[in-house]
């Protein structure tokens, strides 16, 4: 019947007119065919908007790190999967070394050293696995054998196995012939909160990993991972290692946070996470309250906790502000929060001794470039330096958080976000997100001037690790 | 409709939407000109000769004579880019800006070095303007027939001095004969003689000396009155402290006075003022709690003159009056002060730098309340600050007789003034010495209440006053008693319409009146006070207040807590029953446990003691025994609040009392064995009133002790004198109760009693109003959604106008003295 009247309605119509619908129709069946297709693997060993980079875990703190593992998001939908690949740092420093002692790149950071990641001579990447696309924070576990993404294509977390030996990764399934997740890595086990219907919340935007025995010494091993979610919603899942699923279970989660919540990051010694908001001028804060003498991890359940207002400080609207991420002082006695924002465009410095009636005691603002995204604190002897990515400004902010200024700004980026320090080899690690290259900056000049031997305190990118690739049209 | 109908109607439509797509009034993108701007400095421009000119001869301008050549021009260095920009102050808003090379698109700047920190121009050498770069460790000399396109080409090039660290302030001797930059890394000030010709000649670096121990500040007996206009001269005033009444923190520094190898840290000089008329330059020191002081000459720094003024705190800025005179009225300026920013807290203090020996200087306490005593009150942090002097000095006193008299109000500023670049983006006046007082409130202040003035309140280091006092502080509407969860107005005889409600009972008079007033009922009813507050404009504040009948203290529900027998808390096993929770803060928040309460005339003697409540709900295991689900229902379902009282406190762990308070025969065991494990949990008042102000908070005078107990602190005592000493947060019926903004005093009838103790609820809330604002500017007001964060304020002396530089996007704001309030952007 519906048919009919169908047929009635366009009875009406001149041939001409139906002849074109008829094509119009039979254009979108073709479409509509083509969703079939698979699609475009990504090619191997390149990177492809890489949105983190982490380091690979040491026995010592004064041992270089072997690996450096790129995160790729696949920001521009243009293969059907990321890829996360390791990258071996001997290796890079045998590449930079050559290309320098060629003259083709040089110290002053003019030119500095292009390094195909496809290279086989060079063999930089010693493993890579494909995963789920937009993956928006990565974290590595604390003893360096897995990696926590928040990954916003299955709105879920999803982890990659790492063998801290050799820097391979693995998530379950080659069956393509190229290594590639299987669903068991990529979507949490909805098991331990079955019986309360739980489920992951949607679209994950920041994920926190740390042993459980930071929730109590009873909490046994493993690692407990908390993701913040654009829709206000916080979640905690358990992995403990053993017999079980491979995936972390989810165990609670939380609402009615504030929304656009951007990333998450624990107080140390607090059991209580700070989650900042980009849409108010907010840090929802959730607890994890976990019996670990009586109850096992699984147990653990989040807790809501005051927000912090960001008051006193212009953000330009009336209520808004835009937060993006958290970093805890950790030197001994540190009782500051480092706060970027980017309205206004700084990194804020918050009193932890001040928080009473939830406000953010803000001590110091710090301007920062534009469209500040992430950063990273490091120590250098007494000086606590924050590294800050400026996607629109398009370079780093170098500051020193004590001092409170900016020491240097580190140009020649497209669009820098995610940050390593690799203080052992006084390096960098810069995610330049928009050309899906790593950029590699030597700090050694920036090192030797707070030594006071050097008059140039300018860090230099060195190297520029993959080919250059700007966002290209959708096909 | 026919088929070439329906097509004819598909075409127009198409024509239609093509048309539209092609309009002209395409979005117009204005590229971004500045990009982190750090400073400003100024120079005189003779559109005529095509040269820059003496500042000096700058006095009229094509703004205020159409017929002059002559131009002010800023040039302003951008951190991010490593440039300079040059704006025309003399042209509008969008043409202000100078683009140094129109075929490039966007906006073209000179290029300098890296990450310019600081910027000067020197009068009497027009041809340069000299820029210290933080970045490049350089200091670089640019022709400023450079920076306009209209300016006349002259021989000169840039000159640059390396310095081997980078400088991050510069200024020019008053002579102009050397430039000085702050060299934090090296700890050392660098002297840069000028030639004569204005390039840059010989260095010097001067080290600045680290401090051998952490001096203390000299502090004022008194606040300092050297500049007031109150009228009436009666009106309610909160005198500040006197030193001996204050409890100063111990000097600070910020970071480690030790480096890794344990050789003392260098200091860390990153500003510097000059005080032209002495001869002082001030440097500013972010480690150590001292402004270093040293001479200078005709030869620039005088060797041996290094004197260290101890501060209290390291500070990140400072500013200096000229010579002020010692009273209103007087012509004898014999007054000099000193403003910094604390560099830990971005507060502002002020100093007595009067005397010509800088080891003399005073710090000034200038607050009461819940204010610290020896900072200024502000709203929020201070970024940056310049004292602005428009008309002075040189400029009268105002005539209350002259014709002009009228104008003599708040935003019209004459005299000297210090301005504030807050946080929040806006910009604050606080007065230092205004030439207009003696017109405010007409003569000996016999206008004050015929005119549009019921009050005139003027200080030196008080925020100006705003807006013309009409009517005195009050509350919003009545103040309401909110009884099981219904509003009943209080009545202006302390009564509430409602059975069994507390009720307000009238005050034997304000305490302290000469600093609080009747607020309800108004003062002007004459009648006996019910709620009092703090009447001085400076230390009152726009706030509401709640008083709670057991109502929480904030800052102690936690769910993280455990009931434990015998817990061993700092090291120590003690016996009894506790609620330990490791993460608490207990003391820090104004716990009290029964036995921690003073006795004596103290405001808590005959407080029974804080209580917890239990906030979890019982587990599935609990629920299966009867004695649990009684402990939390009485026999008719209804919930019960599970308290216990406190004994003792700690800062982790609280003593609890052996039975729950609401039911008896519940044990303190029974509560451990039904919530076993984590439980969640809060902290109230027992028998008494939680007052709660929205900003001044819980207020009390609890702190650990040695040993981790909570106990009142020895260090705030009670003074008879001060009314900002009652710092109390718990208010007992019967008793009158003040804490250093308000006061009142709440009444319970017996029945008011037993039927608050079988779970009725009582709150107070009032809100305060008419509390005169203070004077300030939010530039960021004038277009939305973009903040303001400002990076330096400059105040040009001879355009009378102060100048903001926003670190963020705004570029360049100029403000105007004589009508503050107005600005103008340059972007």
């Amino acid at each position: 019947m519906k048919s009919c009247s169908i047929n009635r309605r366009f009875a009406g119509l001149g041939f001409a007119t139906r002849d074109a619908l008829a094509a119009a129709l039979a254009v979108m069946g073709c479409i509509a065919c083509g969703l079939k297709n698979s699609g475009l693997e990504p090619p191997p060993q390149q990177l492809n908007f890489p949105i983190s980079v982490l380091l690979s875990k040491e026995d010592s703190p004064t041992t270089a790190p072997r690996f450096l593992y790129a995160i790729n998001s696949n920001f521009e939908a243009r293969y059907n999967a990321s890829s996360a690949q390791t990258i071996d740092l001997t290796r890079l420093d045998e590449a930079i070394s050559a290309c320098q002692a060629n003259g083709d790149g040089d110290d002053s950071g003019t030119a500095p050293c292009t390094i195909d990641t496809a290279d086989a001579e060079a063999g930089l990447v010693v493993s890579e696995v494909l995963t789920g696309s937009y993956v928006a924070d990565a974290q590595l576990a604390p003893d360096g054998d897995r990696i926590y993404m928040a990954q916003r294509s299955n709105s879920n977390l999803a982890v990659i196995d790492v063998d801290p030996s050799s820097g391979a990764l693995s998530c379950g399934s080659d069956a393509s012939g190229r290594a590639s997740c299987s669903n068991d890595y990529q979507r949490a086990d909805l098991q331990a909160a079955a019986d309360r219907s739980l489920t992951v919340p949607n679209d994950p935007t920041g994920v926190y990993v740390a042993p459980l025995s930071d929730l109590g010494g009873g909490a046994g091993d493993g690692n407990f991972v908390l993701m913040s979610h654009r829709g206000g919603d916080a979640s905690l899942f358990v992995d403990t290692p053993g017999e079980g699923p491979v995936a972390p279970s989810l165990v609670d989660a939380i609402g009615d946070l504030a929304i656009d919540l951007q990333s998450v990051r624990m107080l140390p010694d607090s059991s209580v996470s700070w989650l900042p908001s980009s849409a108010f001028s907010t840090v929802a804060r959730v607890g994890v309250a976990l019996d670990a003498e009586l109850s096992s991890p699984f147990d653990a359940r989040l807790f809501k906790l005051t927000e912090l207002r960001l008051i006193g400080v212009d953000t330009g609207l009336v209520n808004g502000g835009d937060m993006r991420t958290i970093r805890f002082d950790d030197r001994t006695g540190g009782s500051l929060a480092f706060i970027l924002s980017r309205r206004p465009e700084a990194l804020l410095v918050v009193d932890l001794q001040s928080l009473a009636l939830g406000r953010l005691g803000i001590v110091r603002v710090i301007p920062v470039g534009f469209g500040p995204s992430r950063f990273e604190l490091a120590q250098f002897g007494a000086r606590t330096v924050a590294f800050v990515s400026c996607f629109d400004g398009r370079n780093v902010y170098v500051i020193d958080v004590d001092f409170g200024g900016l020491i240097s700004v580190i140009p020649g980026m497209s669009g820098p976000f995610g940050i390593a320090v690799d203080a052992v080899r006084q390096r960098l690690y810069i995610a330049d997100f928009t050309v899906s290259v790593l950029r590699v900056v030597s700090l050694q000049k920036l090192l030797a001037c707070f030594g006071g031997s050097s008059n140039n305190c300018t860090p230099e990118i060195i190297a520029t690790v993959g080919i250059p690739s700007p966002v290209r049209q959708l096909k | 409709m026919t088929n070439s109908r329906h097509l004819r109607w598909v075409l127009a439509f198409c024509a239609l939407a093509a048309l539209w797509g092609c309009n002209n009034n395409r979005t117009r993108v204005k590229p971004r000109s500045f990009e982190q701007p750090s400073d400003v400095a100024f120079a005189c421009f003779d559109s005529a000769s095509g040269l820059f000119v003496d500042g000096s001869q700058c006095a009229v301008t094509v703004s205020t004579d159409s017929s002059s050549p002559l131009r002010w021009t800023a040039f302003v260095p951008q951190t991010s880019r490593g440039v300079l920009a040059t704006v025309d102050l003399e042209n509008d808003r969008n043409s202000g800006v100078i683009d140094l090379n129109q075929q490039v698109p966007g906006f073209t700047f000179f290029v300098v070095d890296e990450i310019p920190y600081a910027v000067v121009t020197v009068p009497s050498r027009p041809q340069w303007v000299y820029v210290a770069n933080f970045g490049s460790q350089t200091v670089q000399a640019v022709p400023t027939s450079l920076l306009r396109r209209d300016a006349a080409p002259t021989a000169q090039q840039v000159e640059e001095v390396e310095i081997g660290a980078g400088p991050t302030s510069m200024r020019a001797t008053p002579d102009g004969a050397f430039l000085l930059a702050t060299i934090p890394r090296r700890g050392s000030l660098l002297q840069i003689a000028l030639r004569d010709d204005g390039g840059l000649g010989s260095t010097q670096e001067i080290p600045l000396p680290i401090p051998a121990a952490l001096p203390t500040p000299l502090v004022a007996n008194q606040r300092d009155s050297t500049f007031q206009r109150v009228c009436p001269e009666n009106a309610p005033l909160a005198y500040a402290a006197n030193v001996d009444e204050v409890n100063l923190p111990p000097p600070r520094v910020i970071g480690s006075a030790s480096n890794d190898d344990g050789t003392a840290a260098a200091s860390l000089p990153v500003s510097l003022s000059i005080d032209a008329e002495r001869g002082i330059v001030l440097v500013s020191d972010t480690r150590y709690p001292v402004l270093h002081t040293l001479r200078i000459d005709a030869q620039g720094v005088v060797p041996g003159s290094y004197v260290a003024v101890a501060t209290g705190a390291p500070l990140t800025q400072t500013t200096l009056t000229p010579l002020l005179p010692v009273a209103l009225g007087s012509n004898d300026a014999v007054r000099r002060f000193l403003y910094g920013i604390d560099a830990i807290d971005e507060s502002v203090m002020a100093i007595d730098a009067s005397d010509d020996n800088p080891a003399l200087w005073t710090l000034l306490l200038v607050s009461s309340g819940s204010n610290r005593p020896d900072r200024l009150p502000l709203r929020s942090g201070a970024r940056v600050i310049e004292v602005v002097t428009p008309e002075y000095p040189g400029g009268a006193y105002c005539d209350p007789a002259s014709s002009d008299s009228g104008n003599a109000i708040a935003n019209r500023l004459r005299g000297a003034f210090l301005s504030i670049g807050l946080d929040d983006g806006t910009v604050v006046i606080v007065d230092a010495f205004d030439l207009d007082a003696t017109c405010r409130g007409g003569a000996a202040c016999q206008s004050v209440g015929s005119g549009v003035e019921s009050k005139v309140y003027i200080r030196a280091h008080d925020p100006r006053i705003a807006t013309q006092i009409r009517d005195d502080i009050g509350v919003a509407s009545t103040p309401q008693m909110y009884f099981n969860g219904s509003p009943f107005r209080v009545n202006v005889d302390g009564s509430v319409t409602a059975d069994l409600a507390p009720t307000l009972a009238p005050l034997a008079g304000c305490p302290f009146p000469t600093t609080m007033s009747s607020i309800y009922p108004a003062t002007a009813d004459n009648v006996t006070p019910l709620i009092c507050a703090v009447a001085d404009p400076w230390t009152a504040r726009n706030q509401s207040w709640v008083a709670a009948y057991q109502g929480p203290l904030p800052g102690t529900a936690d769910g993280r807590a455990r009931v434990l027998a015998s817990p061993v808390i700092d090291g120590v096993s003690r016996p009894g029953n506790w609620l330990v929770d490791t993460v608490a803060r207990f003391c820090t928040r104004g716990v009290l446990g029964a036995s921690d309460v003073p006795g004596g005339s103290e405001p808590e003697s005959g407080y029974v003691g804080d209580r917890v409540v239990i906030t979890s709900e019982l587990s599935p295991e609990a629920l299966l025994r009867q004695e649990c689900v009684d402990l939390v229902e009485d026999a008719l379902g209804a919930t019960r609040t599970v308290a216990l009282p406190v004994l003792q406190a700690y800062q982790t762990a609280l003593q609890l009392g052996a039975r729950t308070l609401d039911e008896p025969s519940a044990t303190v065991d029974l509560v451990k064995s039904c919530f076993a494990g984590l439980l969640g949990y809060v902290v109230q008042t027992q028998k008494a009133y939680t007052v709660v102000g929205s900003t001044d908070g819980f207020i009390h005078r609890v702190v650990a002790q040695t040993d981790g107990r909570c106990a009142i602190d020895p260090k705030q005592p009670i003074l008879a004198s001060r009314f900002d000493s009652y710092r109390n947060g718990r208010a007992q019926a019967g008793k009158a109760y003040q804490n250093p903004s308000i006061a009142f005093r709440i009444l319970h009838s017996p029945a008011t009693d037993d039927s608050l103790a079988t779970g009725s609820t009582a709150q107070l809330l009032f809100s305060l109003e008419r509390v005169p604002s203070s004077l300030f500017i939010d530039p960021s007001s004038a277009q939305t959604e973009r903040p303001v964060l400002p990076a330096a304020l400059r105040y040009n002396a001879i355009s009378g106008k102060l100048y903001l530089v926003d670190a963020t996007s705004r570029g360049l704001i100029e403000l105007e003295l004589d009508t503050f309030g107005t600005f103008r952007v340059f972007e």
